[in-house]
């Protein structure tokens, strides 16, 4: 006999507010419906409101994790637009903290992946040494979280040679910790149990279910916007795309793991050949653009971000469009956490399998919802009873 | 030649008379406008040319039309554009060629009033349950109470 679980709007696994609504029979999921509509504030509305100058505010505001990524799209997104670009040294400045904020929100997700299959100690570890890049993030930016680093025309601040020093040391330091991580996640058996084989997503699935970013990978789907189409200075930085072959949580995990020390090269090679130069030219707070429209992804640490904006020739956008990772990723998830064929889901792995996309309510469900009381995805029991494959 | 015109001139060779405006803007970004009738032919076309990733479709407002903008494509961005007339605003669903595509085209319906035809589940996904029939937020004519300057 199926009952209903669920979990949420307010649940231990997850700290953000969501609602998932399961079907279980017995200790085995049959369904899941998701409701996200607890956290949102139409934000593409209101940048209809906002100057451009404006909007980079409350485009910041998307998202604390992601925030930097949300801010690099938008700031190239108009940089575009108005047909002016930030001097060399913006870039790298720009990728140096990209890939700092990459680093700190894997390390992130690791702790939190730990903790959702229940080791604490692992979590307490991991999130120690995030404090090193939040250090660094704060160094070079003057805050923690939302960094307010990037501005239309380049950056707020220069980075001096002290600061270079600086980072370059913490980033051995998690560099070292972040190897013995790895070694731990491959080898240590209780992972392995928790993670090798659960949250199955096909490497078709994940095609046809338009996954992005680490998910996506980790089911062998070779896709990373940095890599595909450049942006900042990534087509001048080395760096090799993650893929993993085996669909699974534990392959999600590696992906993130291994993305972190291709991140930490990332930056010491941005250190090493930095352009001089200016960090930013000089942008009116107030400008109008010329009629026209853009499109604008960078790689988020979730997966592939895309900003859409046009223009109608006025000082604010006419069109302002946000599509998030999550959001992308939402529909193979209700794939990974539905029992098929052999492939069963124990209510036991719903943390870690909901997890493992490293969900962003507040980026999904800001974005999608115009009035302040909305409600999100209310019929997904009926659209997932479509995909059922048993 | 450039992947960009290999698929701006295969578009041509197979579907020529259709398309409206073919525009290279830059390295990896393609305009495409079509009227609504071609829309989903162009998307089948490009996908069987290997450009086999929706990542979004966006609702616009144009002022005397609407239009439907999907995102194709990893390495390049081809923006396929339908103009859709205001008196009836009807469009083909993707969902068929782009499974992942049901999410982005309810969300541009209930935005904007875009009905999706095909969509098999085109209902109520992201507004309130009490937000009034017939009010399209994202509509030019919709004045918010939200948001109001904070000053």
């Amino acid at each position: 006999m199926a009952f209903y679980l669920p979990v949420g709007p307010q649940h231990p696994i997850h700290p953000e507010a969501i609602l998932l609504k399961f079907k279980v029979e017995g200790e085995q999921v049959v369904d899941v419906d998701i409701d996200a509509s607890y956290v949102h504030r139409g934000i593409e509305k209101a940048l209809e409101y906002k100057t451009y100058t404006q909007g980079l505010y409350l485009i910041e505001r998307i998202c604390g994790i992601c925030n930097v990524a949300h801010s690099t799209c938008y700031v190239i997104n108009i940089e575009e637009l108005i047909g002016k670009e930030a001097p060399p040294r913006a870039q790298y400045l720009r990728l140096i903290l990209e890939e700092l904020a990459r680093i700190h929100s894997h390390l992130l997700w690791l702790g939190l992946a730990a903790h959702l299959i229940g080791f604490e100690s692992l979590f307490m570890l991991i999130f120690r040494d995030r404090e090193l890049v939040m250090d660094l993030i704060e160094a070079m930016t003057g805050n923690r979280v939302v960094t307010a680093y990037n501005v239309i025309g380049g950056v707020r601040r220069d980075l001096d040679d002290a600061l270079a020093h600086k980072i370059r040391e913490a980033l051995e330091r998690v560099r070292e910790r972040t190897r013995y991580y790895r070694k731990v996640l491959m080898e240590d058996p209780t992972v392995r149990a928790r993670t090798v084989d659960v949250g199955y997503l096909s490497t078709s699935e994940a095609r046809e279910l338009l996954a992005v970013g680490p998910v996506a990978r980790a089911s062998n789907v070779k896709y990373d916007v940095r890599a595909d189409d450049p942006y900042i200075a990534h087509d001048e930085v080395p760096f090799n795309v993650v893929v993993y072959d085996t669909c699974d949580v534990w392959g999600r995990v590696m992906v993130r793991v291994d993305e972190v020390l291709e991140a930490i090269d990332m930056i010491l090679y941005a250190l090493d050949h930095m352009p001089s130069g200016d960090f930013r030219i000089k942008v009116p707070p107030i400008f109008r653009a010329p009629p026209g429209e853009n499109v604008a992804r960078v790689e988020a640490p979730r997966g592939e971000l895309l900003h859409y904006v046009r223009s109608d020739g006025s000082d604010k956008p006419y069109r302002y469009k946000v599509r998030t990772p999550t959001l992308a990723n939402l529909m193979a998830t209700m794939q990974m956490l539905k029992s098929r064929g052999d492939r069963v889901v124990y209510v036991a792995d719903i943390p870690i399998i909901f997890g493992s996309i490293d969900p962003c309510i507040c980026c999904t469900a800001r974005v999608l919802i115009v009035d302040e009381r909305g409600r999100v995805i209310e019929t997904t029991t009926d659209e997932l009873a479509r995909m059922k494959r048993w | 030649m450039m992947r960009e015109e290999e698929i701006v001139e295969e578009l041509k060779k197979k579907l020529g008379g259709v398309l409206k405006e073919v525009k290279i803007q830059r390295a990896r970004r393609v305009t495409i406008v079509v009227d609504r009738e071609h829309y989903k032919e162009v998307l089948k076309a490009l996908k069987d040319m290997g450009v086999d990733f929706l990542e979004a479709i966006t609702g616009v407002d144009a002022g005397d039309h609407f239009e439907v903008i999907a995102h194709v494509g990893r390495d390049i961005s081809v923006a396929v554009k339908a103009l859709v007339p205001k008196d009836d605003p009807r469009v083909d669903s993707v969902v068929d060629i782009f499974r992942g595509a049901e999410l982005y085209e309810r969300e541009a319906w209930e935005m904007l009033g875009i009905v999706f035809e095909g969509n098999p589940r085109l209902r109520r996904a992201f507004l309130p349950e009490d937000w009034p029939e017939g009010v399209y937020p994202l509509r030019k004519d919709y004045r918010p109470e939200h948001p109001k300057p904070l000053r």
